[in-house]
């Protein structure tokens, strides 16, 4: 095989991929509470020719033998996980978190998902009461491990900590008991991408060994909740992390990418029709 | 045979060689870290030509190449172009030393990462992440090193990293954060300074592995780490095309000469004492 050819066809190919990463990040610029992910080339493993024996050495300078590379390849897609403006919209039912933990939502199959996104809605519960549920009707979880159930209310406030407070009519306030679960990971690239702004810890992570020095995640507990360490703020919403300027900035490169190549797989092409001519 | 046609057909596959080193820079436009190489031509020895015939000793007529061939793929160390993304896990290594005036090679620095087999290897590409355990890793998950300044006489030991917290990354490569163990022995990212960098053997995914297996120690880096910044592929891609058009070009004449040998030997063959 033409190794210009299959060389350009693995740079076309790494490169559509950056831009399908790209064009994601731009559809959620608007999506609160969404983490950007980028796109990291690697080059691909180099195959080594031997050469002629009785090749004189004087004036070389790397190691013997030639070394051949094979193109590119995308070797992974990084999640930026730097957390987005707040953004006020006045709404009650918008939470904000001031620092790097998740809230927890009850996902599909009994699983417990993980989100940013604090736009959360109301849903009938049995016995006239409410459940918090994000965009795509999943109930947010309390510190207790169970979805949070809310009495009929007038008005709702979360306070710092993340404790709800349902004020009746009339004044009189209840405080619940469980206060809005966050949890803090060790790194949150122990996260994998569910669909609907949301995330699950990965399989490879949930197997982890409990007897670990430091636990991979953790609840963080109320009264631990503090200005820039995971507060809650009421009223606000997380921005999306994307930056426009760098995204087109970034897909310009691709594009540019793409077309370079495209180009040595003319030229590629073009030679192999030379040696395919050689006698016509 | 005909040595031309010999040497043709080289010419040929020296030019698809060359094409290739080009493609593969092109390929990796936007990697993070990428070297370019060149391609080396050298030709064969030469061998010496007599003339045949009556005369004893037979005179010497001249030497005559055998062909040319690619030899090496030469790695271009200059400094890739650092662009700033701000993420607090980019790193890049923003070195552009003096040649050395005795053997002419610049030394280069490179970052020293641990493949999952536990040998090392040096790569120029900063940026990282963390895996699900915290540790820093490169998007291939190759661990990245970190060393303490060891006690007399002793050397460092490479220890994979895992920060818990903010940090910050000095120019130097001193990692420094809260709760730190051992704070009066201050991290470093491994980084290393090869003195021959030619030397090195690539790999492949941004890997440059010693040819004993031997890294040299890891030193404090002087003022050349950045945080928040990647160094870009030093490709250029206007030399690397033209590059691409002559290397086509010179294919394209090499398969002339190989087409007028064809009709050379089309008369030779088939004229040549036709009745």
């Amino acid at each position: 095989m033409n190794p210009s050819v299959l060389m350009s066809a693995l740079a076309l190919r790494g490169n559509q991929q950056a831009m399908d990463i790209i064009s994601d990040n731009l559809a959620n610029l608007q999506t609160a509470g969404f983490k950007r992910r980028e796109a990291a080339f690697g080059d691909l493993f180099l195959a080594y020719l031997r050469q002629p024996q009785a090749l004189s050495r004087e004036g070389r300078r790397t190691v013997d033998g030639l070394r051949e590379g094979n193109g590119v390849r995308l070797a992974g897609t990084l999640a930026d996980w730097r957390v987005g403006g707040a953004r006020e919209t006045g709404r009650e039912l918008d939470l904000y978190i001031d620092g790097d933990a998740f809230f927890a939502i009850e996902g599909a199959g009994g699983e417990t998902w993980y989100t940013r996104d604090g736009n959360f809605h109301l849903s009938p519960a049995e016995g006239g009461q409410w459940h918090l549920v994000t965009a795509s009707g999943h109930r947010l979880l309390g510190t207790d491990g169970q979805p949070l159930v809310l009495p009929p209310f007038h008005r709702l406030i979360v306070d710092n900590q993340g404790r709800i407070s349902a004020e009746q009519e009339n004044g009189v306030a209840a405080t619940l008991d469980a206060a809005i679960a966050l949890v803090r990971f060790r790194s949150p690239d122990a996260l994998e991408r569910v669909g609907r702004n949301s995330y699950r810890i990965a399989d490879a992570y949930l197997a982890a060994d409990p007897a670990e020095a430091v636990p991979l995640w953790e609840d963080v507990a109320p009264e631990a909740r503090t200005a820039g360490n995971s507060a809650i703020r009421q009223n606000y919403l997380e921005s999306s992390n994307v930056d426009l300027a760098t995204e087109l900035t970034r897909l310009i490169q691709a594009q540019r990418a793409y077309q370079l190549n495209a180009q040595v797989l003319i030229s590629a092409d073009r030679m192999m029709g030379l040696a395919n001519s050689l006698r016509s | 045979m005909l040595r031309g046609l010999d040497l043709a057909a080289a010419g040929m596959i020296a030019s698809q060689r060359w094409h290739d080193t080009v493609s593969n820079n092109l390929a990796n436009l936007n990697t993070v870290g990428y070297k370019a190489e060149e391609a080396v031509m050298r030709t064969f020895p030469e061998y010496l030509i007599y003339q045949l015939g009556l005369k004893r000793p037979a005179p010497q007529l001249g030497s005559l190449p055998h062909g040319v061939l690619v030899d090496e793929r030469l790695p271009l160390f200059q400094q890739g172009t650092p662009v700033e993304t701000g993420q607090p896990l980019h790193v890049a290594l923003l070195d552009d030393p003096w040649p050395d005036p005795e053997t002419g090679i610049a030394p280069v620095t490179f970052f020293t990462v641990q493949l999952p087999d536990g040998t090392f290897a040096l790569t120029r590409s900063g940026q990282w992440t963390r895996d699900g355990w915290g540790q820093w890793v490169t998007p291939q998950g190759y661990r990245v090193m970190a060393y303490r300044q060891p006690a007399e006489g002793q050397a460092p030991v490479l220890e994979p990293i895992n920060v818990d917290g903010p940090f910050q990354i000095m120019p130097d490569g001193r990692i420094v954060y809260e709760n730190d163990p051992q704070p009066d022995v201050p991290l470093y990212l491994a980084t290393v300074t090869v003195e021959n960098p030619f030397a090195l053997i690539r790999t492949g995914d941004g890997l440059w592995l010693p040819q004993d297996g031997q890294l040299p120690d890891p030193a404090p880096a002087a003022d050349v780490v950045r945080q928040g910044y990647l160094e870009q592929s030093n490709v250029d891609p206007a030399r690397n095309m033209v590059n691409l058009m002559l290397a086509s070009r010179a294919y394209e004449a090499n398969q002339r000469v190989i087409q007028a040998y064809d009709r050379a030997l089309d008369k030779a063959v088939n004229e040549v004492g036709r009745l």
